[in-house]
């Protein structure tokens, strides 16, 4: 019998293992295992990916768990049945979710006894390790002191009587399901504790397993762990001693290994494969069932549901064609067949929720592909005028939940529709999916520098030169190292840029996705353990969705678009002012809608307000929707790295022929000139060019969409390789469909999502035309979001035509309002530091009465001394006062109450302040400190005249291309894009527009900090007019002295 | 009292921070303003700067002397490399020092130096002086002994000396320092010793809280009593009597496991093994370390532990 690893813990036990389950899954496979155990900490986190890897390499994976007990121990437990899985979720659930601290939970042994059916407890050395092997809980770590750490350990974990321990375990579990574990590694003293065990097996007759506690797949990632517990316990490795490994010997083992170290106990290795064979269960078999959805008496869920469709496409349809009744009838039958009839209606009746609460919600994703989704209201996405493939969203072959993605108005809306879903459920039944964050560069890195403890400074310095230090386009690790002032000789750089790479991608902590819930017709704690998430009222499940989907267990995407919650309040603000409209029944074909796209003067505007988005908008110059439609699909990571953008707007300016890789090829691609551009048209070149089936077309949709695993990708581009070199397709033809496949593996975008964004797209570019007031006050109320700040586009709206009026005390609602079609008044939202419960007692105490002066106004309302300051700064009290600094000079005025209890009158009220006025700087600089915007000049304004030299950005399109002109402004975006090889993107912005530069890798590596830390830029350059598009070449960079003006926020390497 | 100081700094920051805002930038425009408004808004310390603003009130001025630094920095023109001009150097900044000292009744109660080469590394030395004094023959002498064998990979750029300064004769002694017949001589042949051997072999040994069996490092001499250190594992075993440090032996092999072990101290045929006891750390830097330990009975009924480190064996020590 081979020895079969019965105790092992992945980087999913949180800085308590060192290598990814995938890694355990592969090393135990490599060394013929035929299963392995996976016991992380508190929770079953990674054993779905360590299941799936396990499987597909032919090792059986085996779940159990690591549980930290009340009393500090810890309990490994193994599931034996389904029921065994069930019982150790519920159990992970109710601890997790009674404690306070996100992360962290403890089983009472109270409880123990009635979730132990079903599972396996070992007793042995896991409940006597020390600190270093992660074992210590870091509370009794931080009570004791270092000295101590051998003596508090063993107090805080180990249970004092052994005896009294298994008789515990015993009386809970039964003696068939305790086994005592007996581990080996070469530690003086560890057989003397091997020795009680033994004693212990035989007095309670008790079977013994060898195991190897394992914390890593190999020798080498000790190291990992070691920094993981200098993480942990906030030390560095110089100082941590005894805390950490004492040696590299908690790796994966293999059967003659293990036989070795137990000659003398040639049971505890057979025993080990007895026990797994004990083990059944599979994660296959965890009993998942979506929920059903009552329906009224006379129906079932597919009568109903055909029921609604037709209603549905009775409304949506002027008239129901042949091709649209022969698509619903399609649609419907694959529905039934597949059962998911269930799923279509819980959507649609979120969505009806949504829209009884007056909620906006809009279908993305490939649901947009399906007519029975339009007929339910899902999506705003006709497929069948569209020509989508409904194969896209749904297809027999497809083994997983259609996906169906709502997109709501972020913010409360948004919030409302997830509790509701909570309520409906239950605390057990829904959970949002989780969201694994890993260490990243600059994450990884200031970590594992902390641990070989270099100076805060060289860290700091790192951070400050690396925010972005997952591009490394222009230098390696050690010379971003050794810029940040660690020279590269250090005698620790080898074990930084070793230990750079391990820890690259390990799972940091568990956040919660952004939207993605799954729900259950049961409990489903039964199913995945449910943890509280640090966002309160928030519930998350232990599994990602990538985990979820490969489980079965639907998910729905509940995304919170700002954009829909800014076009939602402009809707409502249009209807309130007597002009409304309806995102539904926008004209189509608005020429000043398009005008608008074709100069790129889209600040504000969904998806295409991004740089590279109004770089090539003057060069798309999109004429129809769908046009938007490839606007928005272009500028992807996807298409540009597979160096699709130019061909595509080459062909469209008539620069280039169009081509097409096949002539078979031609219906495909006609409609992007020969260029593929959207997931759909890959699918089907797969099909028609390597005669991909539909299951394999979905295997590599699968791959498109997995941005997990590169590996996936890899085996379905061999296969696509084989498949069309058998075709005798010319290889350079082969390498450039290969090559326009492989780069979408990165967000390459479905048509039908495209179409779905360039609806939003549109309908905020119409908004910004027709409704400019309700569009910019809609904007400012639901910052921040998008690319600009408020102060950008305050004077984006003014170069509109729309006035923003400065806050006042007497007109301003907590909102920014529409005073006329011209004219905004900014709301009380953008004052800094100002409560919102204080700006609410304002508001009722102006309803009943208006205030009449600033003591009217203290009286009524009890505002902090700061924020009456703050008001009076920014010109809110201008209506009782003649300027800022009069309204200043009677707030700081002390007020007491005389025995009557009115108010002492001041003698000196009446007078005017002695104070002089602001001037404009001063007016300016006010309103940033105060509002991060100003309703005054543009800061720029006021230093043109000093700046002779530079050009203003409505001037650059007359500039020659080639001159050298000098640009300067505030700094309002700075990116460096993975996908530009290093080159950094600016934007300035001037009292006339925003300008744009590029700056070289070199250039940018040379001035680093200049770029990333000064507010304000003068840029000398060579000018690119291309198309009408002007762009700076950067050729050099300085501050600009901008004496006490301050400027708004940029947005930096998003 | 400090407490009350650095809330009054606070209260007037802020006082001037209001002005600032209030547009008043100058003590003329602060003046002009009238005392009752003030006092209104700003409070009684607004008032008390108010009456000073506007000559109404005074406050004797105290003379407050920076403290004063005893540092002598050099940059040589030409990078040196030999210890003549440095000592040179260091003689002038002793003379400098002393009579900078002197004038204020001082005299140097430490000397730091600091060396920088031209690969921009540093080198520090703290000089402890048991008797503090302004003699420049006997603070010439420490440093003289401290550079007598030192060397750099790279030549020296610059140097400085910062002596700390201290009343004379009001230097307290801990209880052995004051009877030395000559305290200066002890800590001169300290700086000889650690001429010698490095400072890095001079001093009081303590253990290092590692896995690293028996490791420790050296504290630099001081007359106070370390606080011990009590991180040893107590683990059931026999006393070992340890050769410090661990002698070399040649062990022959059985396959992996030692069968006979001959050493200066001890050899024969290992009849019983216990082992291996592995260990390793530090594997971060240059000073990476990894061991095999064995614990061995010899026929001779001698039990003994042994360990091997980059295939060298070395004997630890013998049980009782």
């Amino acid at each position: 019998m081979a020895y079969v690893e019965l105790h092992a813990c992945s980087a999913f036990s949180f800085l308590r293992g060192g290598s990814f389950p995938e890694h355990l899954a592969e090393t135990a496979a490599r060394l013929e295992m035929p299963a392995m155990a996976l016991l992380d900490r508190n929770g079953v986190y990674g054993s779905q990916r360590f299941a799936s890897k396990a499987r597909e390499l032919g090792v059986r994976p085996i779940v159990g768990c690591e549980l930290t007990m009340e009393d500090g121990s810890v309990l490994p437990v193994l599931v034996k049945t389904e029921t065994g899985y069930a019982n150790l979720c519920s159990l992970l659930t109710e601890a997790h979710l009674r404690s306070e601290v996100k992360g962290e939970c403890a089983v009472t042994w109270n409880e123990v006894p009635q979730y132990v059916d079903g599972m396996i407890a070992l007793l042995g050395s896991a409940r006597f390790q020390r600190a270093g092997f992660g074992i210590l809980p870091k509370q009794s770590l931080k009570s004791s002191r270092r000295q101590n750490v051998v003596a508090s350990t063993l107090q805080a974990c180990a249970p004092q009587n052994f005896a009294e321990d298994a008789q515990r375990l015993i009386s809970a579990f039964g003696s068939s399901n305790v086994f005592v574990e007996l581990q080996r590694h070469f530690l003086r003293g560890e057989e003397n504790r091997n020795r009680e065990l033994r004693d212990l097996a035989q007095q309670f007759r008790l079977p013994i397993i060898a195991t190897n506690g394992v914390q890593y797949a190999t020798p080498l990632h000790r190291e990992v762990l070691d920094v993981f517990t200098c993480i942990r316990e906030h030390t560095h490795l110089d100082v941590a001693g005894k805390l950490l490994a004492r040696n590299a010997e908690r790796h994966l083992k293999s059967d003659a290994e293990m036989r070795e170290l137990f000659r003398d106990l040639p049971d505890a290795i057979t025993n080990t494969e007895r026990l797994a064979d004990r083990l059944e269960f599979s994660l296959e078999k965890i009993g998942y069932s979506f929920p059903d959805f009552s329906v009224p008496a006379g129906h079932d869920m597919n009568s109903f549901l055909r029921t609604i469709t037709w209603f549905g496409a009775q409304q949506r349809y002027e008239a129901v064609s042949l091709k649209v009744r022969r698509q619903i009838e399609e649609e419907l039958g694959l529905i039934t067949r597949l059962g998911f009839a269930g799923y279509f209606l819980i959507v649609w009746d979120i969505i009806n929720f949504c829209r009884e609460h007056n909620i906006m919600v809009q279908g993305r994703g490939s649901a947009a592909n399906s007519a029975v989704c339009f007929c339910l209201g899902i999506t705003p996405v006709d497929p069948v005028s569209n020509n989508l493939v409904f194969e896209r969203f749904l297809s027999e072959s497809r083994k997983g939940w259609p996906d169906i993605d709502l997109d709501l108005p972020s913010g409360d809306r948004r919030e409302s529709v997830i509790q509701e879903i909570y309520r409906r459920y239950g605390k057990h039944g829904a959970a949002m999916t989780a969201n694994v964050i890993t260490y990243r560069g600059r994450s990884a890195a200031r970590e594992i520098g902390k641990a070989l403890n270099f100076a805060p400074n060289i860290l700091d310095r790192f951070s400050h030169l690396f925010a972005n230090g997952d591009f490394p386009h222009t230098m390696d690790l050690p010379a971003q190292i050794e810029q940040a002032g660690l020279p590269k000789e250090h005698p620790r750089m080898p074990a930084f840029v070793r230990l750079y790479r391990s820890i690259y991608a390990l799972p940091r902590h568990l956040g919660q996705h952004s939207g993605g819930m799954i729900i259950c017709q049961n409990k489903l704690s039964k199913f995945v353990p449910l943890e509280n998430a640090s966002m309160p009222g928030r519930v998350v499940a232990q599994w990602d969705k990538d985990d979820c989907e490969d489980l079965g267990i639907v998910k729905v995407d509940l995304l919170g678009l700002g954009m829909m919650a800014v076009m939602q309040d402009a809707f409502e603000l249009c209807r309130e002012r007597g002009r409304p409209l309806d995102l539904a029944h926008l004209p189509k074909d608005d020429p000043k809608t398009f005008e608008l796209m074709q100069t790129a003067d889209t600040i504000g505007v969904f998806q295409i307000e991004s740089r590279a988005q109004m770089a090539t908008l003057p060069r798309m110059k999109p004429k129809c929707f769908y046009d938007v439609v490839i606007e928005v699909a272009i500028i992807r990571p996807g298409p540009i790295q597979g160096d699709m953008v130019h061909p595509y707007l080459a062909r469209r300016a008539g620069h280039e022929k169009v081509a097409y890789f096949l002539p078979e090829l031609e219906p495909i691609l006609e409609r992007t000139l020969g260029v593929p551009l959207f997931q759909e048209q890959m699918l089907k070149i797969a099909m028609v060019a390597a005669d991909f089936s539909g299951d394999e077309a979905e295997e590599l949709r699968r791959a498109l969409s997995f941005h997990r695993s590169q590996e996936r990708m890899e085996k379905v581009s061999v296969k696509l390789r084989a498949a069309m070199q058998r075709k005798n397709i010319a290889p350079e033809i082969i390498e450039k469909i290969m090559q326009s496949i492989t780069s979408f593996a990165l967000y390459g975008f479905p048509e039908s999502h495209a179409i779905s964004f360039a609806i939003l797209a549109y309908g905020s570019a119409y908004l910004k035309v027709h409704r400019a007031a309700e569009f910019f006050a809609s904007l400012l109320n639901n910052q921040p979001m998008g690319f600009y700040s408020s102060a950008t586009l305050v004077k984006d709206a003014r170069r509109h035509g729309v006035k923003t009026l400065p806050i006042c005390v007497a007109q301003s609602e907590w909102n920014c309002t529409v005073v006329a079609d011209d004219t905004v008044r900014l709301g009380f939202c953008a004052v800094n530091g100002l409560r919102s419960e204080h700006a609410d007692a304002l508001l009722q105490a102006r309803a009943v009465q208006p205030f009449s002066s600033v003591d009217d106004l203290r009286e009524r309302v009890e505002l902090t001394k700061e924020e009456l300051r703050t008001l009076a700064l920014l010109g809110a009290l201008n209506s009782f006062s003649e300027h800022r600094r009069n309204a200043l000079w009677q707030v700081e005025e002390m007020r007491y109450d005389d025995l009557f209890g009115k108010t002492r009158k001041s003698s000196s009220r009446k007078r005017k302040a002695p104070l002089p006025r602001m001037t404009m700087p001063e007016l300016v600089q006010a309103d940033y400190e105060t509002m991060n915007l100003t309703t005054g000049p543009h800061p720029m304004k006021l230093l043109r005249p000093d700046l002779p030299h530079a050009w203003r950005a409505s001037d650059l399109a007359q500039a020659r291309h080639g001159s050298i002109v000098q640009i300067a402004g505030n700094v309002i975006c700075r990116q460096r894009p993975g996908t530009a090889k290093g080159f950094v993107f600016i934007s300035l912005e001037d009292e006339t527009g925003v300008s744009n530069a590029i700056v070289e890798p070199d250039l940018f590596e040379k001035l680093r900090l200049v770029i990333t830390e000064e507010p304000f830029l003068t840029i000398e350059g060579e000018v690119q007019n291309s198309e009408g598009v002007v762009l700076i070449k950067t050729k050099n960079i300085w501050p600009l002295a901008h004496a006490q003006l301050v400027g708004s926020e940029s947005y930096d390497f998003h | 009292m400090k407490k009350k100081a650095d809330d009054r700094t606070a209260q007037v920051r802020h006082i001037i921070a209001l002005l600032h805002k209030w547009g008043i930038h100058t003590l003329g425009q602060f003046a002009a303003l009238e005392k009752e408004e003030v006092s209104l808004r700003l409070g009684p310390e607004a008032v008390r700067m108010w009456e000073r603003a506007s000559g109404k009130a005074t406050r004797l001025l105290k003379l407050v002397d920076p403290p004063e630094s005893f540092a002598e920095t050099f940059e040589f023109e030409n990078e040196i490399e030999t210890i003549e001009p440095l000592l040179f150097m260091l003689r002038r900044f002793l003379q400098q020092l002393t009579l900078r000292l002197s004038t204020r009744y001082f005299v140097a109660n430490d000397l730091k130096l600091r060396i920088t080469f031209s690969d921009k590394q540093s080198y520090e030395h703290l000089f402890k002086i048991p008797e503090p004094s302004n003699n420049i023959d006997v603070l010439f002498r420490m440093l003289h002994t401290h550079l007598e064998n030192f060397t750099s990979k790279a030549p020296i750029v610059a140097v400085s000396l910062e002596a700390q300064p201290t009343k004379a004769g009001q230097q307290q002694f801990s209880l052995f320092e004051t009877a030395l017949r000559d305290p200066a001589q002890l800590s001169e042949t300290l700086a000889r010793l650690e001429g010698l051997l490095g400072p890095e072999r001079v001093g009081t040994p303590v253990l290092e809280e590692t896995h690293r069996p028996d490791a420790f490092w050296i504290e630099p001499f001081s007359w106070e009593l370390q606080e011990k250190h009590s991180a040893q594992e107590q683990l059931p075993s026999f006393a070992l009597r340890r050769f410090r440090t661990a002698t070399h032996t040649s062990v022959m092999l059985d396959g992996n496991t030692p069968a006979y072990l001959r050493s200066p101290d001890i050899e024969g045929e290992a009849v019983e093994q216990d082992g291996p006891f592995m260990a390793s750390g530090n594997w971060w830097d240059e000073k990476a370390w990894a061991r095999a330990e064995w614990d061995l009975q010899l026929g001779n009924g001698a039990l003994c532990r042994c360990h091997a480190e980059r295939e060298a064996w070395q004997l630890d020590g013998i049980y009782d």
